[in-house]
């Protein structure tokens, strides 16, 4: 079998602030937040949800992210929504570098987190997982996700980007603890060069 | 003594009829060194070309290429076998240009070799993955042709059908004047692909006629994917334009190939029924058809009348769903965002409805041998009678707001001109056959389930252009809700059970033997074919998806048209890459 991963992972580093102050910073951590813009990358079923998030039905644009560009220069969100096979592996990593920084990437389905149903012992055609080419920020599990699923996923990118939840859980959900993860899940501050997460 | 018998139904040309056994229809052994003579008298009997086959086994590799005809409701297959050591057939690709891609993904996946064919290059796999072949067997995994087809199964026909009387009247003195070279290399050392222009190019315009080629050296050549929106997926065409027109464009596959015959081979006849939703999602609940019929017919399993009326109502809303996706997809590659939101909305409810009866959105994983995995809710008919009323009511108003709209007629009439010729020579199928003139339905020409108790029409135009495709689409839903209203009707009376007692297990083993099916998806003729040697595992299965062949002929009818226009054409083929690419 050939090697699991025969692809350099994608390398990015995000320039520092030009002004480095932290109330400043903070506003434009809520602008990015709050106007995420995801890529039209739609690779197989999940891609199909995507779609159905971007509807009226479930309607994304309630939160900020309901610019599809087709384009990745145009897009700050790559929503992984599908089985990455070896063959789309490196229009992958090309389309994320392609993106401009600050970028993040958000795992949709079974496929993209592990390979999902496709993994099995002899397969010869998919990256069991996309965090082997790219970092990801958010995983959004199921076979596909519904869209409640992405959106929740949104949230949790914007949580990331920002440090706080916007949008209040569902009935019945507990918060998650806040604890030591919370510093840790933050995007780390501007400056520090980010490598895929192959490398650390 | 087994492989001289099979050698010996090549010389003998037998043909034998196993419909009922297997539904592959009429089987013709012959020698591989026909095959392109046979092929030329098919095509001149008005056979269109499904799929091609490979299957390993002792003996040899098995080519299995099998044949449809539109009207006379025949089924034809042309076995022949290579030894392991000399893998090599004739390649069909000059007499049917379809045959060129499935020939290629047999290249792919078993060492075999098509001689003379003209672009022997790897289609769903990785350049890199050249010397790999996923689905070729182990010398101990073998086993003979006559373990999966027992001797005495054969039914002799007798010599008034029409190809074993063909059979018999080819030349056999052919094989002595032009020997098969068979050399493994063979594949590689032709020249690669980009360079040389497959395709011959006229001069002039689609359109007009009247247009001034310029030099090639000012040619553009133009990667439209993978990552495009208007190829639905991960597809990616490359184009050589000159200006505005399309000089050349190549489908390239394989950036979502996921490997589903080779699951086929390494999980169980029930651990692989998941897969089926996944195959083409859009029609997930058609794949899940195709593969349970065509286990049952392995296995000698009935279905009780209940489980078959749930099965056409589900798989209809399910056509429903899949057509309105289409649409507001197709119309979003034309540049009008408006109505893909109209469409999610009748998309939402459907999928509201089939998510209670089958736990799932999008991958349904509801048929299982036998019927289906649960009963219908008892509202369930109230609430399907509700939705598709509402959709019905609503369908004027898409012809209103869209299909009446000038600036849409202008996109897509007289663009992408297929003719019934093009759709026999590719093996294209369902609406794009349909939108060619041709009444070619599997729902109507060979009934399944219960299709044939049914009242409803087969819409067809004969525009040949995107704006048929497009209206037999339109028409279908209007007939699947028809088809919905009656076997809900019938639904009432059907009370024996939605599965049938002593379902088959997760253990369940078929006998050997081997079993094909075929019914009708969105976007044309699903078949599945299962060959079993009486193992836990399937041994091999083959899926023919309906996109596979219908993006087949894109290459020679985007030829000549805008850019503009070729994006018009690849949605109104209704392409689900994931199907195409398996």
């Amino acid at each position: 079998m050939a090697p699991q991963n025969p692809l350099t992972p994608a390398v990015t580093t995000v320039d520092s602030a030009m002004i480095a102050s932290a109330p400043v910073q903070k506003v434009v951590d809520l602008c990015r937040a709050m106007s995420l813009w995801p890529m039209t990358f739609g690779l197989a079923c999940c891609a199909i949800e995507m779609m159905a998030a971007g509807m009226a039905r479930f309607d994304m644009a309630r939160f900020g992210a309901e610019v599809f560009r087709p384009s990745p220069r145009q897009s700050d969100l790559m929503i992984v929504a599908g089985t990455v096979s070896k063959k789309m592996a490196p229009a992958v990593v090309r389309l994320y570098e392609q993106m401009p920084a600050p970028k993040w990437v958000m795992a949709l389905g079974n496929c993209a987190i592990s390979g999902g149903p496709f993994k099995f012992k002899g397969q010869y055609g998919i990256i069991e997982g996309v965090d082997q080419l790219v970092p990801v920020d958010v995983y959004v599990p199921g076979c596909p996700p519904r869209p409640e699923g992405l959106l929740e996923g949104l949230f949790q990118i914007q949580e990331k980007i920002t440090g706080r939840r916007w949008w209040p859980l569902p009935e019945g959900f507990e918060p998650s603890p806040a604890g030591p993860d919370s510093a840790e899940v933050r995007k780390p501050a501007s400056g520090e060069p980010e490598t895929g997460k192959e490398g650390s | 003594m087994r492989e001289d018998l099979i050698f010996s139904y090549e010389r003998e040309n037998r043909a034998v009829v196993d419909d009922h056994v297997s539904g592959q229809g009429c089987s013709v052994y012959m020698d591989r060194t026909r095959l392109a003579d046979a092929a030329a008298m098919m095509l001149e009997a008005g056979y269109a070309l499904d799929d091609i086959t490979l299957l390993d086994v002792s003996e040899g590799i098995q080519g299995q290429y099998r044949f449809t005809h539109w009207d006379k409701q025949d089924r034809v297959t042309i076995r022949t076998i290579a030894p392991h050591d000399e893998a090599c057939f004739p390649s069909i690709a000059g007499v049917y240009p379809g045959a060129d891609w499935h020939e290629r993904e047999n290249m792919d996946f078993y060492p075999v070799n098509y001689e003379d064919h003209p672009n022997p290059t790897p289609l769903l796999l990785p350049d890199d993955m050249a010397e790999e072949h996923p689905l070729e067997k182990r010398e101990k995994d073998r086993v003979s042709y006559f373990d999966i087809v027992p001797g005495q199964k054969f039914i002799e026909c007798d010599s008034d059908h029409m190809l074993c009387s063909c059979a018999l009247n080819l030349h056999s003195a052919k094989k002595d004047e032009f020997p098969l070279r068979c050399i493994p290399e063979l594949r590689f050392k032709q020249p690669d692909m980009p360079a040389n222009m497959r395709l011959e190019v006229e001069d002039g315009d689609f359109y007009s006629k009247h247009f001034e080629t310029t030099y090639s050296d000012d040619r553009l050549v133009l990667n439209m994917g993978p990552q495009h929106p208007s190829t639905h997926g991960v597809l990616r065409v490359v184009l050589e334009l000159d200006g505005e027109y399309v000089i050349r464009a190549e489908p390239v596959l394989g950036y979502i190939h996921r490997m589903h015959e080779k699951m086929g081979e390494v999980k169980t006849f029930h651990q692989y029924l998941p897969n089926m939703g996944r195959v083409d999602y859009l029609h997930a609940l058609a794949w899940n058809h195709a593969y349970c019929l065509a286990v049952e017919k392995l296995a000698d399993i009935e279905v009780p009348r209940r489980a078959e009326l749930i099965r056409v109502i589900t798989n209809e809303l399910n056509r429903l769903s899949s057509h309105l996706l289409w649409w507001g997809a197709y119309l979003l590659d034309l540049g009008a965002f408006t109505p893909i939101m109209y469409a999610f909305e009748d998309r939402e409810r459907i999928m509201d409805l089939l998510q209670v009866i089958t736990g799932s959105r999008l991958t349904y994983c509801y048929f299982v041998f036998g019927g289906v995995t649960c009963d219908v809710p008892g509202d369930f008919a109230e609430r399907t009678r509700s939705i598709v009323h509402t959709l019905r009511d609503r369908l004027p108003m898409f012809t209103a707001l869209v299909t009446e709209n000038l600036i849409l007629r202008k996109r897509v009439e007289d663009i992408g001109v297929i003719d019934p010729s093009m759709c026999r020579r590719y093996g294209a199928t369902g609406p794009v056959l349909r939108g060619a003139g041709v009444a070619y339905d599997v729902r109507m020409n060979s009934p399944y389930s219960v299709y044939d108790e049914l009242d409803f029409e087969i819409p067809v135009y004969d525009g040949h252009d995107a704006m048929s495709r497009y209206m037999v689409r339109m028409d279908e839903m209007a007939e699947s809700i028809k088809i919905i209203e009656q076997a809900l009707d019938l639904l009432d009376g059907a009370d024996d059970g939605h599965i049938i007692k002593k379902a088959p297990n997760a253990g369940f083993t078929p006998p050997s033997g081997e079993a094909y099916a075929a019914v009708e998806g969105a976007r044309g003729k699903i078949g599945v074919y299962v060959a079993s040697d009486g193992g836990k595992k399937p041994y091999r299965v083959k899926l023919r998806a309906p996109g596979f062949s219908n993006l087949s002929l894109f290459a020679e009818c985007a030829q000549g048209t805008l850019l503009a226009d070729a994006v018009s054409i690849l949605g109104s083929l209704d392409l689900v890459i994931p199907e195409i690419d398996r």
